[in-house]
């Protein structure tokens, strides 16, 4: 369970700007928020805060890639006739 | 045997009279849909029951083996799908308002597998909206009708349990197939990231999401593997492999099997009683012969934040449209704030979420390097009892993509009655070594034959 760990970039903002920060970054991703759903949003986006804080400690060497490949898939060959 | 004993014949024992012709088809299905217009209504575990087209499928199926068609183990015998798979002509809900009246074109990959081995889809399982989270609200848990039967997979681990079904499906991002197997006390099978196709099923997470089989016992499961597993080009997470005969594993030695399991530390926050419960499936698997030793298992607080990072990222991504067009109708659950939080992640948390998993991937494998196999709880509690344990060990291996099965380990003593689990974990694409210990434990050992009183 990640929960109850201390919000290290957090520390000190208050919920206020949080709101304006995800004000800020739904407009960025084009994303609707009434004053309402910020409310709403506010607890899940503290909790994904804390996710990324626990990930920020995880040393990553330079060299290490995201876990996603491309793959391109070599086209079926062509029927007979058609170019 | 009488009718009323017919739902809980395991596939094989019911294949076996089938394929003799000691079983039709169609005595079974009536049989299974009998008691489901009993039990159903106690635990909730369809969305939509598909009786009639089920009865149509057993008749034919029977026509069939009496022409010597016979198509194999699942010819003939009940199964339901949860109710994200795609079924042409019968609609597909996710139970979410938002696809209420979705009746898709065509079949999944997976539901067309079993279509094609003659398998009688009986219906559509129960999950909650989304498959978003471990409950399945509204079910109930066979073994104790006042808690939940977990989820997402819910509906399919309470009907196996209840004898509503011989066989299902689940999906597993963040451990919906082993966990409410684990809190039914059947068998489930998340298998290798890529080893059976994800497409027309509803997506949480592009890169997390797998779909396995749900049984009673494991050469059942490994029996629906056979059907389930195997390339799919429409599916581009799909591998390319060659796909053994799993039946081939049940009942081969697992004398001198190295199986690590977590050193204490990690087990804690996890109920007594699934530690009890633990502690003698290490005994048995010790009597077994197998060579046991204690492990770390590296970095679980981390794999737990980058597992829950990449899958609400990719669920808001999936969610776009519906955040756009029609954000009302989703339902009262947490799934419409948790994707409008997750569209607030940036790619480059994103992208460090996907790095971090390589590299937790890659100290897995260096676990796993020394060891065969590795035995961890398959949840942390017994089903509706406070959610305590430090560690997630089932999410990790969504992250790392290996194959976990749960089976049953016993019952709770404190609350009475409840049931169980561990999980076998292997290397990539391993399902034989994992179905090989996993039968020898059923084979030593007689939880997986005990039925709710219900």
């Amino acid at each position: 369970m990640l929960e109850g760990r201390v919000l290290y970039m957090l520390r000190g903002v208050s919920d206020q700007e949080l709101k304006e920060i995800i004000r800020t970054l739904a407009r960025a991703a084009d994303l609707d928020l009434s004053d309402e759903r910020i409310e709403i949003v506010l607890p899940q986006f503290k909790t994904q805060m804390e996710w990324i804080e626990t990930l920020k400690s995880f040393r990553l060497p330079l060299e290490a890639e995201p876990a996603i490949v491309f793959q391109p898939k070599r086209r079926a060959p062509k029927k007979k006739g058609s170019r | 045997m009488t009718p009323a004993e017919l739902p809980f014949l395991s596939i094989k024992e019911a294949a076996g009279l089938i394929r003799k012709k000691d079983l039709s088809p169609v005595e079974l299905t009536r049989a299974v849909l009998v008691r489901i217009d009993k039990i159903e209504p106690k635990i909730h575990a369809f969305v939509t029951l598909m009786a009639e087209e089920g009865l149509a499928a057993a008749r034919s199926a029977e026509r069939e083996i009496a022409r010597k068609k016979y198509r194999g183990p699942l010819h003939g015998i009940p199964v339901g799908v949860k109710d994200t798979h795609y079924t042409r002509g019968t609609r597909t809900t996710a139970a979410t308002p938002a696809l209420s009246d979705f009746v898709p074109g065509f079949d999944a990959t997976v539901v067309k597998r079993l279509k094609d081995a003659g398998a009688i889809l009986l219906g559509k399982m129960a999950l909650p909206e989304f498959s978003f989270g471990g409950l399945t609200p509204g079910s109930y848990n066979p073994w104790d009708l006042s808690r939940t039967p977990g989820g997402s997979s819910g509906g399919s681990a309470a009907a196996l349990a209840a004898g509503l079904l011989l066989g299902a499906t689940g999906g597993d991002t963040t451990g919906s197939i082993r966990g409410p197997a684990c809190y039914c006390g059947v068998v489930g099978l998340k298998p290798t990231f890529g080893l059976v196709s994800r497409y027309g099923i509803t997506v949480i997470s592009w890169s997390l999401d797998h779909v396995g089989p749900m049984s009673r016992t494991v050469e059942d499961n490994a029996l629906m593997l056979n059907v389930l597993a195997g390339y799919d080009p429409k599916d581009r997470s799909s591998v390319e492999i060659r796909v053994p005969n799993y039946v081939n594993a049940i009942g081969r030695s697992v004398k001198g099997l190295r199986m690590g399991i977590p050193r204490p530390s990690l087990f804690e926050g996890v109920h007594e009683e699934a530690r009890k419960s633990f502690d003698e499936a290490v005994k048995v698997f010790r009597k077994l012969g197998l060579k046991i030793r204690e492990i770390d298992i590296p970095n679980m607080r981390e794999a737990e934040a980058a597992q829950r990072i990449i899958r609400i990222s990719e669920a808001s991504a999936y969610h776009e449209t519906f955040l756009k067009n029609q954000p009302d109708r989703y339902g009262p659950s947490n799934v419409r704030r948790d994707v409008e939080a997750g569209s607030l992640i940036t790619a480059a948390q994103y992208l460090r979420a996907q790095r971090a998993r390589e590299q937790i991937v890659r100290e897995m494998e260096a676990v796993l390097d020394k060891l065969d196999v590795l035995l961890i709880p398959a949840e942390s509690e017994p089903a509706g009892e406070p959610q305590r344990g430090r560690y997630n060990f089932k999410s990790y291996f969504n992250l790392t993509g290996h194959p976990g099965l749960a089976i049953p380990s016993g019952f709770s003593n404190s609350p009475a009655g409840l049931p169980v689990g561990v999980q076998v974990v292997a290397g990539p694409f391993e399902e034989e070594i994992v179905y090989a210990v996993g039968h020898a434990y059923q084979s030593v050992t007689d939880w997986h034959t005990k039925h709710p009183p219900l």
